[in-house]
């Protein structure tokens, strides 16, 4: 058995003393701020991805993704408790989860959301761990258009999830792309858009943009909004689902992993469709479909397993074929390049106990989760109340000290301050800045395919067509653009926004 | 802003994507672009660049005539945007010569006009508190690469 001996190495690696400490202080350190009104996963993975860069490679992704986990299971907790979610994959659990909490049943609605997700995890990390190695192998034998090809797929896959004009959204992934090109020319060598400052040579410093646009940028729209006021936080009761409960919790947590386990592979967003449809398809199932935004428990089963299944799957794009398929991602992809490993198919052979070692400590991450922060729950509550004015001192702080300490560079401080404005100007033209960022890490990598294509063929545009795989590939994405485009699925589209807000 | 015929928010953003494509294309252009069969350092950036303004002309031509959704103005306040982003300026440059601690209190001191509700008592207790925080957390703990005293004081 390969996958078993796959998975042990896995588990010897992030059963380490040292990494199973990293996994454990990711998942506090996440929790701990994820639940900090108004700062979802991506911020804090932002904020923290400094303190990961000391550690060896290995040990910072099981960190960050610790950090992942934590933020995501915080913004269910303030879906629930306080009716903020941290995060669009949590806005479905606010609907049932904070009547939950309104109806004296907090406790139990945390529990659910804790198991539920606990489930899909493991579910998502058997199926990660299972199709891992065929799909690396196959992505091994991709050329240079194959690869062009899959990540024009990508890019505009997370289209389909930024919210208003599709045309915006593709504008702003061109941008991103062009953004990663600053910086030295890999084959050539020579120094592009650098303004002739030697702190550019590298390229953009990627956690400067990302604390910047999610960091800085937020908190100004924050504060003009007087802040994220969390006015009634519900006490938290009896954690323990009764015997009813759990019968009708349970098939919603099986069909909600089939579904995120499903949808997660979608490039963009994966776990917002998946909770979306989650929720939809619970409303359509049940008996009862009267108590739904009553306070159905299925209602919060569904969605959170499907989303925590989804976002464990949404790991294989990134980790099989190195092409991150949403903005967490993104950041899990630049923080490996930071450690200088390349994210692509031929991780798994080089850096097999990192490879493995993440997807072990994935599970060991879910783990932690339900047995360290459903019975810590009091403390994160005492955390949701502690005022915005509080908070954003130290966030702006803590950003300031974490960027600089990336390359002990003062003019990173700068650029992080530049990608404030700019992040404050695409808040208020209505930019999604998630495409650009994806766009960004992709940058090198799609230039470098696309010129490698390009001298196979001689400069014959036509390799794009002719490589069978890569017209799939290309048609796929013309065919995502032309649905994108249609009126009808614009309303839907407009519709599932709008039920967000 | 005022709910006209026209989306003016995506005819600033179409506009500005013009712009920014154009200076790209531009600017690649003073690198090699070279022919397909031997693209230079240019070719990339060069295409992507005017990508991005045929996008940035189809997004004013499309906001044109349609109407912004949104009825809500621009809402921009000059004293919460300062209130953040000078901090991080002013952060960036006392750091060097004036270390970690001092730089830290007088960004939250400066941060704290962002918002309405902060006292100027708030605003000294929050500073020392975060002040204390950093200096423990990061040099103490974390024991990151970091001036955190005044240079004067130091290398006495």
């Amino acid at each position: 058995m390969d996958l078993l001996s796959n998975l042990s190495l896995g588990f010897a690696t992030a059963l380490s003393l040292q990494n199973l400490l990293y996994a454990f202080t990711g998942c506090l350190l996440g929790t701990l701020i994820g639940v900090l009104p108004g700062l979802g996963p991506v911020a804090t993975m932002s904020m923290l991805l400094p303190a990961t860069f000391a550690l060896p490679p290995t040990s910072a992704l099981i960190m960050l993704a610790g950090i992942y986990y934590g933020a995501q299971y915080g913004g269910s907790t303030t879906a629930i408790l306080v009716k903020l979610p941290g995060e669009s994959s949590s806005v479905v659990t606010v609907l049932d989860g904070h009547e939950m909490a309104r109806r004296g049943r907090a406790g139990i609605a945390l529990t659910t959301a804790a198991v539920g997700s606990f489930f899909a995890g493991t579910v998502g990390t058997l199926v990660i761990a299972a199709f891992a190695v065929p799909l690396a192998s196959v992505a091994l034998k991709f050329g240079p258009p194959e690869y062009f090809s899959l990540m024009v797929v990508g890019l505009i896959g997370s289209v389909v999830l930024a919210s208003g004009s599709v045309l915006k959204a593709i504008a702003m992934v061109v941008l991103g792309l062009a953004l990663g090109l600053v910086g030295t020319d890999t084959q050539s060598g020579v120094e592009r858009f650098t303004f002739e400052a030697d702190e550019l040579v590298d390229g953009l410093n990627f956690v400067a943009i990302t604390m910047g646009v999610f960091g800085l940028a937020e908190i100004i729209a924050n504060l003009e909004k007087q802040g994220p006021v969390a006015s009634e936080v519900t006490r938290v009761s009896t954690l323990f689902p009764t015997r009813q409960d759990w019968r009708r919790m349970c098939p919603a947590i099986l069909r909600g992993t089939g579904i995120g386990s499903t949808l997660g592979i979608f490039p963009g967003g994966g776990p917002v469709i998946s909770s979306l449809t989650s929720y939809l398809v619970e409303r359509r199932v049940s008996k009862n479909p009267g108590e739904f935004g009553k306070g159905a428990i299925e209602g919060v089963a569904g969605p959170e397993s499907a989303n925590n299944a989804a976002a464990q799957i949404s790991f294989i794009p990134m980790l099989t074929l190195g092409i991150p398929s949403n903005i967490v991602m993104a950041m899990m992809a630049g923080a490996m390049m930071m450690h200088s490993i390349q994210p692509s198919p031929q991780v798994m052979t080089r850096n097999p106990d990192l490879f493995w070692g993440l997807i072990a400590s994935m599970w060991i991450g879910n783990v932690m989760l339900l047995v360290l922060n459903l019975p810590l729950v009091g403390i994160w509550v005492k955390f949701l109340t502690i005022p915005y004015r509080f908070l954003y001192p130290a966030i702006i702080v803590f950003c300031c000290v974490g960027v600089f300490s990336v390359n002990n560079m003062v003019f990173d401080i700068y650029q992080a301050a530049f990608w404030g404005v700019v992040g404050y100007a695409f808040l208020k033209l209505r930019l999604e800045p998630a495409p650009m960022l994806l766009g960004l890490v992709l940058g090198p990598m799609m230039e470098e395919n696309f010129r490698r294509a390009l001298v196979l063929s001689r400069g014959d545009f036509h390799i794009f067509v002719s490589t069978p795989l890569a017209c799939v590939f290309l048609g796929l994405a013309v065919l995502l653009l032309i649905v994108l485009a249609s009126p009808a699925l614009r309303k839907k589209r407009e519709k599932a926004f709008h039920e967000e807000d | 802003m005022k709910g006209g015929r026209r989306n003016l928010r995506d005819q600033i953003a179409g506009v500005l994507f013009i712009a920014v494509g154009a200076a790209i294309a531009w600017k690649a252009q003073s690198y090699r672009v070279g022919p397909p069969s031997d693209s230079g350092p240019g070719f990339f950036p060069y295409y992507l660049g005017l990508l991005l303004a045929g996008l940035g002309v189809a997004i004013t031509a499309v906001a044109s005539f349609t109407q912004d959704p949104e009825a809500e103005r621009f809402g921009f306040r000059p004293r919460t945007f300062l209130g953040v982003l000078l901090p991080v300026v002013v952060f960036g440059a006392m750091l060097m010569p004036m270390g970690l601690v001092a730089s830290a209190f007088v960004a939250v001191l400066l941060s704290s006009f962002a918002s309405r509700e902060v006292t100027w008592r708030g605003a000294l207790v929050n500073s020392v508190t975060l002040s204390v925080i950093v200096l423990l957390g990061f040099a103490l703990i974390l024991k990151i690469q970091i001036p955190v005293w005044p240079q004067f004081l130091v290398q006495r």
